[in-house]
């Protein structure tokens, strides 16, 4: 699409957003109770996906088809009229699509991709208690019974858990091979029996990871996604092939927490210091940007596509943190009283602190910043790995 | 590097690289620096003969009629190479101004000059940049106007042919274009801490100013000079992003092949997340500034605030990255004979020409909070 259809198509979707995004849906959103959350963002999913516009990201066959150019003018745009943000499918838009799109059947998707359209929740089962960055060490074990598989075992962090029809479980078929050799993939019904889930009151005062408990799990090996055992490497190639289009949203919405900052500074009358500081802000927001454009771009080498999803992962959670640990400060004293952030917002709601106290979100899952650096200075610089234990 | 070249800029910047090899090589840099001399003019004169010098020029006057982007990709490689050129006085900035703001006769008497090289062309930091900016002031006299003042920080003054300098005027400001010879022209070295750039003092005593030495008067001057510090910003930007990025690769070499408590250092993780950052921001600050020079080519409403935030980010990062790289070489890092302490020295001066980063992040605030 050339540049007078890139213009087009903004201009509709910006006419779209004036009648769609919903009036007042900070301060609703803002008191409301699960069920709430749930059915308001049910309902704007309905919406965007009626629009055409819930999934560009995915394939023309199934509902998207979007250039990439098309998709960050899209997220631009949602971004730009304060749109709610579809956090509650964030796993099933993004992960479970691109998981079942690279590596799964035919049966699968046709099961699933239309579902995920229609409403159906994903959540990811992957961290444990004693696999976090060590992801490979889970210990989750699916043996093989007849034609089902039986899980034991427990997640956690898993966001949103407790509303997902769905899961996408990384479990250990294969305890006697290599750590990342033994790891199967499953599509989890979370209706099956011995599942228990709890959520866990985080810092921030929400709880929306929770803990998945897992007890004789009986997964039919129809739901096994890949080759048994082949469930490391698509995670991993998943995880990277996705980050494409969910950073261009997030940086996108991350631009305009910094224009909600621009109006704060205002209304403080920001000194020379704090201006000092929106100015370092401004400029690597917009490093962030052009970073996450280019990593779309073709020049990029495709080694390097994975090393450059973790320089702009690590590069937007510091630039998140940074910048709302700086809002906070400019609230001063009565930006430390209680408040509650507007679900479906974005990780920067304008509640600075809150938000600040959010960023973390963002430095540790997903891989934490320390392992970002790690694999930045292995993959992307070549540098020698740390010496392994046997 | 993870992000490589626009595809049509590829071969300008391999092209570039290799010959600055050659012709700024560590040995040759380091002749200059002994020198004093601030400029290789044999580099300077090579470079000339592959028409670098005339690479933004319009082909009319004898340049190859590329842009400003153009500019910044060689302004990039030879920021790597330690370049010690008056490209950047002559081609950028003087060569700059008579395009932007020159009339008819000023570009026919200068551009083809500075195009093929044969003309030199000096720049003062100007009043507005404060640090180091000229002092200069024009008065009426029988029908021209007397120059008197100094400009204290001024680029390639003994080898120019012309100078541009800023001044005030009776209303408003000038900036002017004044011919090497002038009498009452006194020029005096400063030699930098950074021996790969021409510093000196240019004073002005009584030198007469005609109409066709002015370049810009009143707004218009204002909005040249304007011009002149995006410009100038962008430049130094791209130039401490190409050292940056050189002095990235000196060090994941080294660090990958030193080794102590029998392993090479960048295994460990101390060593190796440091490395890390230095990628990172050294990516962050190449896309943005090669973002800067696409508004300074082509988009004047932004490139105010996409040059002051390209110049503060991208030369704080020049600086903190050389200053990294000489960390994790260790004390070898620290010697004369190692080049590092050149990288620092070039990336500190970067930061401090042309408005330093706190002028620019100053800058860059007013366009972002009351534009």
């Amino acid at each position: 699409m050339n540049e007078t259809g890139l213009a087009q198509l903004r201009g509709e979707i910006r006419e779209w957003c004036v009648t769609n995004v919903p009036a007042n849906w900070r301060e609703e959103q803002t008191t409301a109770g699960h069920d709430e959350f749930v059915a308001f963002q049910q309902d704007w999913l309905a919406r965007l996906r009626s629009a055409g516009w819930a999934v560009p990201h995915w394939p023309a066959e199934w509902g998207g088809g979007y250039s990439l150019a098309e998709q960050a003018v899209i997220f631009e745009e949602l971004a730009r009229a304060d749109a709610p943000r579809l956090a509650l499918h964030f796993v099933s838009l993004h992960h479970a699509a691109a998981t079942l799109l690279h590596a799964g059947t035919g049966e699968q998707r046709a099961a699933h991709l239309k579902a995920i359209l229609d409403g159906e929740v994903w959540c990811q089962g992957f961290s444990e208690p004693g696999a976090g960055s060590d992801l490979a060490a889970l210990s989750t074990r699916a043996v093989r019974d007849g034609d089902h598989f039986v899980v034991n075992g427990q997640k956690i962090w898993s966001s949103l858990a407790m509303y997902a029809d769905w899961c996408l479980l990384l479990a250990r078929t294969d305890p006697r091979a290599p750590k990342r050799k033994g790891i199967s993939y499953f599509i989890l019904d979370m209706t099956s029996p011995g599942i228990e889930v709890r959520p866990i009151r985080q810092a921030s005062g929400d709880e929306h990871f929770c803990e998945i408990f897992l007890t004789d799990v009986r997964i039919p090996e129809g739901n096994l996604i890949g080759e048994e055992n082949a469930g490391w490497q698509i995670a991993q190639s998943t995880l990277n092939s996705e980050r494409g289009a969910t950073m261009v949203e997030l940086a996108e919405r991350l631009g305009v927490g910094f224009d909600w900052l621009l109006e704060l500074a205002r209304s403080v009358s920001a000194d020379a210091v704090a201006r000092d500081e929106i100015a370092r802000l401004g400029a690597r927001l917009r490093a962030l940007k052009i970073l996450v454009r280019e990593s779309l771009d073709e020049n990029v080498r495709a080694e390097q596509r994975g090393p450059l999803a973790s320089v702009i992962k690590l590069y937007y959670s510091e630039l998140l943190q940074r910048m709302t640990g700086f809002g906070t400060t400019l609230s001063g004293l009565p930006g430390q009283l209680r408040a509650r952030r507007p679900a479906s917002s974005g990780w920067e709601s304008g509640e600075w602190l809150l938000d600040y106290i959010g960023s973390w979100e963002w430095t540790i899952p997903g891989g934490t910043s320390e392992i970002q650096r790690t694999i930045i200075g292995e993959r992307a610089l070549g540098l020698p790995r740390e010496p392994r234990q046997p | 590097m993870i992000i490589g070249w626009r595809a049509d800029h590829q071969d300008l910047a391999e092209v570039a690289a290799k010959f600055l090899a050659e012709n700024s090589s560590s040995g040759r840099v380091r002749a200059v620096v002994e020198s004093d001399a601030g400029v290789d003019r044999e580099l300077d004169a090579a470079m000339a003969g592959l028409g670098w010098f005339g690479i933004e020029i319009p082909a009319e006057f004898g340049g190859a009629g590329a842009s400003f982007a153009e500019l910044a990709v060689l302004l990039e490689v030879m920021g790597a190479h330690l370049a010690s050129s008056g490209f950047l006085s002559s081609a950028v900035l003087c060569a700059g101004a008579v395009l932007v703001s020159g009339t008819d006769g000023q570009r026919r008497r200068w551009l083809p000059g500075l195009a093929s090289g044969k003309t030199s062309g000096a720049i003062a930091v100007p009043r507005s940049c404060t640090s180091g900016g000229a002092r200069v002031t024009a008065v009426p006299r029988s029908g021209g106007w007397r120059l008197s003042g100094t400009a204290p920080f001024v680029l390639n003054a003994p080898d120019a042919d012309l100078f541009i300098v800023d001044a005030d005027a009776p209303y408003g400001r000038f900036v002017l274009l004044i011919p090497a010879g002038s009498p009452g022209i006194t020029i005096t070295r400063r030699p930098a801490a950074d021996g790969t750039r021409c510093l000196s003092e240019v004073g002005f005593t009584g030198v007469a100013i005609a109409d066709d030495n002015i370049l810009a008067s009143g707004a218009a001057a204002s909005s040249l000079l304007d011009t002149m510090v995006n410009r100038a910003a962008v430049a130094l930007a791209a130039d401490s992003a190409g050292l940056a990025a050189r002095v990235l690769e000196m060090t994941t070499s080294y660090i990958g092949q030193r080794e102590q408590f029998g392993r090479p250092i960048g295994s460990f993780q101390a060593v190796k997340h440091r490395a890390a950052d230095m990628l990172v921001e050294t990516e962050a600050v190449r896309g943005l500034t090669g973002h800067a020079a696409e508004s300074v080519r082509c988009d004047p409403v932004a490139a105010g605030l996409a040059a002051s935030m390209a110049k503060e980010y991208a030369c704080a990062t020049g600086v903190a990255v050389a200053g990294a790289g000489i960390q994790l070489h260790g004390g070898i890092g620290y010697t004369w004979e190692h080049d590092l302490h050149l990288y620092l020295k070039r990336a500190a001066l970067n930061e401090a020409l042309f408005g330093d980063g706190r002028w620019h992040r100053q800058r860059a605030a007013h366009a972002l909070l009351e534009r």
